[in-house]
Parts: structure tokens; C-alpha cells; sequence
């Protein structure tokens, strides 16, 4: 960890030191005797963006250890993640072992699939140093490596600079005063909406419910502005809690109409059956059907039992259960139709169109099958491209900043 | 709901009734039919109470001539217990109740291998399944709602603090954290074996499980305080003691890791500086004798880290197993596309209670994982054997494991005992 950040930041101590750099000038050294060397380039820059992670890579490079240890071998980590090995007399085949454990590593990741009809591998590109064309080559590629590292550099320093901003971690010793904080801040003026869309061929919409959440990002802004909320997963859990019973009080101060429009809120599964949840039910009373209530699919997991609990007793009231927060390559590792709730919300990213493996699609089209694609709600749809997707799924809801300039554009009565 | 709640407690529920009726049944079973309709297996939109009123209205005619009676089920099941002679109507009625929900995957894909629609019985052939039917359906509704009032109530919630301690707090775990640096936790390291057991319950043993005992650790750092209490608090607590564990395995002086062993690592440990430092100081035979159990919580966290996290200790030796799987989860997930190597199933008195359909899954999951081991854990008794024996389960972890242990032992000296007589 402290050796990957050194590289990324050495910018500020004078690049002649990146790894770019030691990189070219080893190359200068053995260009005029460079019989038996050779180069790796392996491209972990093109890694989707979930697997592009520093502890990742980290590892990733422990795995050449043995290797380097035994060999005249030398591993480049560069700024933009890829790793470039030079190896001097050392058998392919043995390069060839260390590097598939690599691509085992990410094996998730369509990178790493062996494309059996190309001729190329994506995930490595070998150069036979002792050509002077191959030579020539990996030269001027690297020297565009180290023009791009050094631009990259300054920006990752500005965003180092950024990250700082975001301040501490929560840890155990913040967390109770921000948790006081949080239960004592003004907070109805930070509720925010978020239509579901259900768009119909014709492009005409209809408003499926709108979502009331209240963003963690402004919360932070208001009570502590130095804190990172999101470096620790279960910590931020527990901060939610204290959220949805906020939420809960000034949801249950309105007025319903008979009609009101539907509304979806997003609860811990502990508030559900928490007395705050009562005295909102008792609010809402007989317009439960117009309320939706979304769980996260992390809480259901950690307690899939409880989840039954909440669920019956919500879809007995009337209530209608949504699991959100599905990322779409975890459907092929789950079952989600078991979970029995009215929709399954799924995250777009833009990895599902890229993507361009028929396998996942071909998979993920077959969930919604199973699950009907009148329970899906595409979420964090944010352009055009994505409704089409979706649609061409037969996917017929959506949620996102997309669909939020769509339905405003229909409640302006303009026609798509 | 509390409301709710109250009332229901001095009102007795359907399920009580049915049983009640069942009983009275026996002495005029002779002339009696019963059909159960299983409107439980509709998808969620289409049981609601509406669509469960409607289809049972349909029996009004014949309830208000006196010719049957029914009971509509909080799972929306419907039972309708009717005279012999009304058979064709009744028939009538079920089908127009099927045509009403015809869109549904549990009509459109009814086949051999499905749950039927309804079932039927004679009272008095089939009078020891409708008992047992009643029964397991007034212990089922019990459970629920003894089940949901601990969970709601304020007197449950009372209780529990005063068994189990405050509920942990933030300020709290700062302070168990702080507390955990500089304790010595060599002495709550406990083990339990995972065994496996045969057709006369004599244990084998697998490996071990190494871990930090919670109870312990309360009793000697934080009496008074249930750790347990918040989930979120609980698994950042576990992330401390998983390094804690990690530390104390690289200095095998503080605790004896003999034979094949298993212990705890979240997966954000996995991939901390603290693990790959307990890596660089285990050999590489080592580690083949090393299982390291992963929790179900972290696996939709990052399913990319998970993904990595597995990939990598594969690849250095370790084998995989993912920990604290309950029905429901072992339901949902595919463990062969998850690659792990073991699972383990907490045991609860609920999957004998699940009947046939609980049985058959499970039995059908055991085959289709093959060589990938279902451990049932946490057996306190001889019925978690035998249920896991029933569905071929063949590997255990528990108290009632550790009895057999002990009983294996105490046997096994009387043998070496008697031959040594023998031979004087």
C-alpha cells in the first residue's frame, strides 16, 4: 500500500523517479545488448472499474515475488495500474505460470477471458526486446506511458488533495457524537425525490411511485463535513438506522390524502420493525398500498429470516417490498426470485452495455424472465442508452437523473 | 400493529380454530371431505388479502346453507371442510378459484413436479394427515407470531437487556476496540471440531474451527453489555478480533494450531497489509491445511472484493468455506458459481418443521454440490444429526458434536480397559 501510494505521488518529488521512467531508462541500458530480454505489458488499466482497486493490484504484484526472487526479472507497477515485467532468459512458460495466476485473480473480469478466436490477448502483450522492432515498439509505448503518468500524476495529486477533504474516517469514537448529531439536525429540508418511471412504448410515462431519501452526501456536509462517511461499510449501516427513524418522524407528520401519489422510502429491516415504522403505518393507514418500501439487499443477506419477517408482515398490510441496490453481475450468483418481494431494483452501470458478452446478458435476460419483467426497476439510469437497454430487455421501470429530466418533461406536458 | 397484536392475542387465530375444529372432527369424520388450497404459493401480488377474500367468498353458498365451513390461513391458504355429498360443487368452486389467479406462474406452470393447487382429503382415510396438517400449521402460526412479538415489543426488547446486557453502543465499541489492542486474548481462543458422523454416531474428526468467544470476551472485558445487539456494530467488532485471531496464529506459541484448522476473516481483512503479512509467515504446506471461512454479509458488500479475495487464497492454498448460511440463504445462492470449497448450514429446529419441501431441496442441494461440503453447524442435539443424516449431510459442528467427542473418548478408553483386563 505505502510503496503503490509512493509511486502515485511521486509527481510532487520530481518524475524522474516514476517507475515510467526507471522503466525507460532501464530499457536505455540494455538496448545495445539486449539479447534475451523480453517484456510483459499486462493491462490492468483496462480492468473494469470495480477491479481496478489498489489493494487488487497490490496483491496482484505479490504474486510475481517468487518469480523475481529466483530470476533476472524486474516488475514495473505504473501510474495508470498496468504492470510491466522484463525478464531476461527466463523461460515463457514459466513467465506464462506466474502470469495466468494473475489472470486467475480476475477471473470475473471480461478482461481476463482468453479469447480463443482472436490472435490477441487483451489482458497481456508480449515484446521480444532482442528485435529492434518489437525494441522500437514497447519503447515508444512506454514513452507515452511516462508522458501520460506525469499528466495523470498532477491529477491524481488534485484529487489526492480532494480525497483529504473528505476528511477522517468513521470510526467507533466519531460515530456516537455524529449519531447525536444526526438525530438532532434539521433534516426535513434535505429530503430529496426520485421518480420511477414506467415508460411505455409509445413513450408515454407513468409515475410508478417517487422515492424520498434523505443524501448522506448533504447530512455529512451539514453535521461534519471532515468525516468520511462511506470508508467504512458497516459503520455507515449503522448511521442509517438513525436516518430512516429521522426520515420516519417527518414522513409520519404529513397529511395523506385517499390519492396521494405513491411515495417509496428505503428502510434498515430493523426499522421496519421498529415502533417508528408503527406509528408511521398508523399515519398512512389504510394508503398503505401507495407506499413502497425498499431494503437493502446487504440487509437482507446478513439476516435473510428477519427479512421474511418484514416482508410478510409489509405485504400483509398492503405495502409493496422492493431489494435494492442489486448490482447486475451479482444475479449470477444469486437467486433473487426467492426473496419473494414485489420489485428488484438494478443498478445500471455502464460495464452492462460495454460489457458485450452474450453469456451475461444472455444471463441476466434470463433472470428477468424468471423474476417477470414487470418486478424490475432499472435504477441509476442516467442516460438514454440505458432506458434502451433496458427496454430491449422488455424492462419497463426505470429510476435515475435520466429519468428525472423525463418525467419533468412529461409533467410539462411536452411528448418525448 | 401493536394494536394489531393485542387483539390478536385474546382472539384465537384461524390456525387455532381449524385444530379445534379437526378434533371435533374425528367423531363425524365418516362423511367429511377437506380440500386446502394453496394460495400460498401465489407470487406476492396476487395473494393479497382482496384476492384471498374474493376467492373465499366464493365458498359463502355452501357456508351459509351449513353445508362446510372454511378457514382462510395467515399464510392466505384456504381450507374448506365440506359434506361428502357437495363434492361436485365444491370441485366447481376450486376451479373457479383457479381460473381467477390463471395468470400466475403457480397455474401456468403447475406440472408433475409442482405443488398442486389443491389438495384433497377424505376425513376419514386421510384423518391422521389432516391432523398432522392442523397441528404443524396452529405450531407454524405460534411460532410466527411469538417470533414477531419478541421483535417488536418494548417488553421483549426489556428482556433482553436484562439477559443479555445493554445493547452495545458506539461508545462503547471505541472502547472494547481501545481494550482489545492490549488484551491478552490467548485464553478465549476456543475450538470445536467438525466431524463427521456415522450410522452409529461415531465422530470423525475433520479439522478444527479456531475462535474468539464472544460469550467469553463479554464475560471478561464487557460484562453487561450484549455485544451481539447491533448487527453493524457486531461486524465491525469482528474485523478487530479476525487481526487479532490473524496475529495469534503467526505466533504459534500463543495457541496450539495442531492438525487441519479453520478460523474467521472478513473479506476486508483478507485483503488488509495484516493478512498478507500472516501469509508471508505461514509455509506453503501450511496453508493447504488451512480453511478460511468467509461471512455471507461481506458477500454482497463488494461482490468484486469477494470474488478477488477468493481467487487469491485459492491460488495461495487456502481452501474457501462460506460461513452462517440459514435455509433461506443456501436457497438463494449458487455456492458452485461462488467457488467455495465448504458451506456451512446453521442448524434450527425450523428445517425438520419445513416438512418435505424443506427436505427434498435440501437433499436435491447436497447432491447437486458433490465433492463441496455442507457442514451443519451449531447441532445442540441428536435431531440436528439425524435431520442432517436424512438429507445426507455427512459433516457436523456442535455442542452435541463435542458430546459425541467426549462419549467416543470415554469409550474408547473402556475398550483399551477391558483388553488390558483381558490380557491379565
Amino acid at each position: 500500500m505505502a510503496e503503490w501510494g509512493s509511486t502515485s505521488t511521486s509527481g510532487a518529488a520530481g518524475f524522474s523517479n516514476s517507475e515510467e521512467s526507471l522503466l525507460l531508462d532501464r530499457l536505455k541500458r540494455i538496448e545495445n545488448n539486449s539479447a534475451g530480454y523480453f517484456a510483459v505489458h499486462i493491462h490492468l488499466s483496462d480492468l473494469r472499474a470495480n477491479n481496478k482497486q489498489v489493494h487488487f493490484i497490490q496483491i496482484a504484484k505479490r504474486t510475481f515475488e517468487p518469480l523475481l526472487e529466483s530470476n533476472d526479472a524486474t516488475l514495473f507497477s505504473l501510474t495508470n495500474l498496468d504492470l510491466v515485467l522484463v525478464c531476461n532468459n527466463i523461460a515463457v512458460d514459466d513467465v506464462d505460470q506466474v502470469v495466468d495466476k494473475v489472470r486467475g485473480l480476475f477471473s470475473e473480469d471480461p478482461l481476463a477471458e482468453i479469447d480463443d478466436s482472436g490472435f490477441e490477448d487483451n489482458f497481456t502483450t508480449w515484446h521480444d526486446l532482442s528485435s529492434t522492432e518489437d525494441f522500437a515498439t514497447f519503447f515508444s509505448i512506454v514513452a507515452g506511458l511516462s508522458l501520460e503518468a506525469e499528466r495523470v500524476t498532477e491529477e491524481a495529486a488534485r484529487v489526492d488533495a480532494q480525497k483529504q477533504s473528505r476528511g477522517q474516517p468513521l470510526s467507533p469514537s466519531n460515530l456516537s457524537e455524529l449519531n447525536k448529531k444526526l438525530m438532532s439536525m434539521r433534516i426535513a429540508d434535505l429530503i430529496q425525490h426520485q421518480t420511477c418511471l414506467l415508460v411505455r412504448p409509445g413513450g408515454d410515462g407513468e409515475v410508478v411511485f417517487r422515492e424520498h431519501f434523505i443524501s448522506m452526501g448533504q447530512v455529512k456536509e451539514r453535521i461534519a463535513p471532515d468525516t468520511d462517511f462511506f470508508a467504512n461499510p458497516w459503520l455507515f449501516q449503522y448511521l442509517t438506522e438513525s436516518l430512516d427513524r429521522r426520515l420516519l418522524a417527518v414522513l409520519s407528520e404529513r397529511e395523506y390524502e385517499e390519492d396521494f401519489e405513491p411515495i417509496s422510502i428505503n428502510l434498515n429491516i430493523s426499522t421496519v420493525l421498529s415502533r417508528d415504522f408503527q406509528r408511521f403505518h398508523r399515519v398512512v393507514g389504510g394508503n398503505s398500498e401507495r407506499v413502497v418500501v425498499e431494503m437493502q439487499v446487504i440487509d437482507v443477506f446478513a439476516d435473510p429470516k428477519t427479512y421474511g419477517y418484514a416482508r410478510d408482515s409489509l405485504q400483509e398490510r398492503g405495502y409493496r417490498v422492493v431489494i435494492d441496490g442489486i448490482d447486475p453481475m451479482s444475479l449470477q450468483f444469486f437467486d433473487p426470485t426467492i426473496l419473494r418481494s414485489d420489485f428488484l431494483k438494478i443498478s445500471w452501470s455502464n460495464a452492462l452495455q460495454d460489457d458485450g458478452s452474450d453469456d451475461r446478458e444472455s444471463e441476466i435476460r434470463s433472470v428477468i424472465t424468471n423474476v417477470g419483467k414487470n418486478s424490475v426497476i432499472l435504477a441509476r439510469v442516467d442516460t438514454e442508452k440505458a432506458v434502451k437497454w433496458g427496454l430491449a430487455l422488455g424492462i419497463s421501470r426505470f429510476q435515475g437523473f435520466f429519468i428525472d429530466r423525463l418525467a419533468e418533461a412529461i409533467g410539462s406536458g411536452k411528448k418525448l | 400493529m401493536a394494536l394489531a397484536a393485542d387483539s390478536q392475542r385474546n382472539m384465537p387465530s384461524q390456525e387455532n380454530l381449524l385444530l379445534d375444529y379437526i378434533h371435533r372432527l374425528e367423531s363425524h369424520k365418516r362423511d367429511r371431505k377437506v380440500v386446502h388450497i394453496h394460495l400460498s404459493g401465489l407470487r406476492p401480488f396476487n395473494r393479497r388479502d382482496q384476492h384471498v377474500r374474493a376467492a373465499a367468498g366464493n365458498f359463502d353458498p355452501l357456508i351459509s346453507e351449513l353445508h362446510g365451513q372454511i378457514f382462510t390461513l395467515k399464510n392466505s391458504d384456504i381450507l374448506f371442510v365440506f359434506k361428502k355429498e357437495f363434492l361436485p360443487e365444491t370441485e366447481t368452486i376450486v376451479q373457479k378459484i383457479r381460473f381467477l389467479f390463471s395468470d400466475d406462474p403457480l397455474i401456468t406452470e403447475e406440472g408433475a413436479n409442482t405443488p398442486p393447487f389443491a389438495t384433497w382429503y377424505d376425513a376419514d382415510s386421510d384423518f391422521d394427515a389432516i391432523l398432522g396438517l392442523a397441528q404443524n400449521l396452529a405450531q407454524a402460526e405460534q411460532k410466527r407470531q411469538s417470533v414477531v412479538r419478541a421483535r417488536m415489543d418494548a417488553r421483549a426488547a426489556l428482556k433482553a437487556k436484562q439477559e443479555q446486557g445493554d445493547p452495545m453502543n458506539p461508545d462503547v465499541l471505541a472502547r472494547l476496540e481501545t481494550a482489545l489492542v492490549r488484551a491478552d486474548l490467548s485464553n478465549l481462543v476456543r475450538r470445536q471440531f467438525i466431524c463427521s458422523v456415522d450410522s452409529k454416531l461415531v465422530p470423525t474428526q475433520e479439522f478444527s474451527e479456531l475462535f474468539i468467544s464472544i460469550k467469553d470476551l463479554r464475560e471478561t472485558i464487557l460484562p453487561g453489555v450484549n455485544v451481539t445487539a447491533n448487527r453493524w456494530l457486531f461486524q465491525h467488532l469482528t474485523e478487530t478480533l479476525d487481526k487479532r485471531m490473524l496475529s495469534m496464529l503467526t505466533k504459534t506459541d500463543s495457541i496450539s494450531i495442531s492438525g487441519e484448522i479453520s478460523f474467521n476473516v472478513n473479506i476486508a481483512v483478507v485483503l488488509s497489509k495484516e493478512f498478507q503479512a500472516f501469509d508471508d509467515n505461514i509455509s506453503a504446506s501450511r496453508r493447504g491445511s488451512m480453511i478460511i471461512e468467509l461471512q455471507k454479509e461481506d458477500l454482497f458488500v463488494n461482490l468484486s472484493s469477494y470474488l478477488f479475495a477468493r481467487e487469491f487464497l485459492q491460488e495461495k492454498g487456502y481452501r474457501v468455506l462460506l460461513d452462517g448460511l440459514s435455509l433461506e440463504a443456501i436457497q438463494m445462492i449458487n455456492l458452485e458459481r461462488l467457488g467455495v470449497d465448504m458451506c456451512k448450514l446453521v442448524w434450527h429446529p425450523d428445517l425438520v418443521d419445513g416438512g418435505e419441501a424443506v427436505h427434498d431441496a435440501l437433499s436435491r442441494l447436497v447432491k447437486q454440490l458433490g465433492d463441496r461440503t455442507i457442514i451443519l453447524c451449531r447441532c445442540d442435539n441428536r435431531e440436528a444429526v439425524d435431520f442432517g443424516r436424512s438429507v445426507g449431510i455427512t459433516h457436523y459442528q456442535g455442542r452435541y458434536v463435542e458430546n459425541l467427542i467426549a462419549e467416543d473418548g470415554r469409550r474408547r478408553e473402556l475398550l483399551r480397559l477391558k483388553r488390558r483386563i483381558e490380557r491379565n
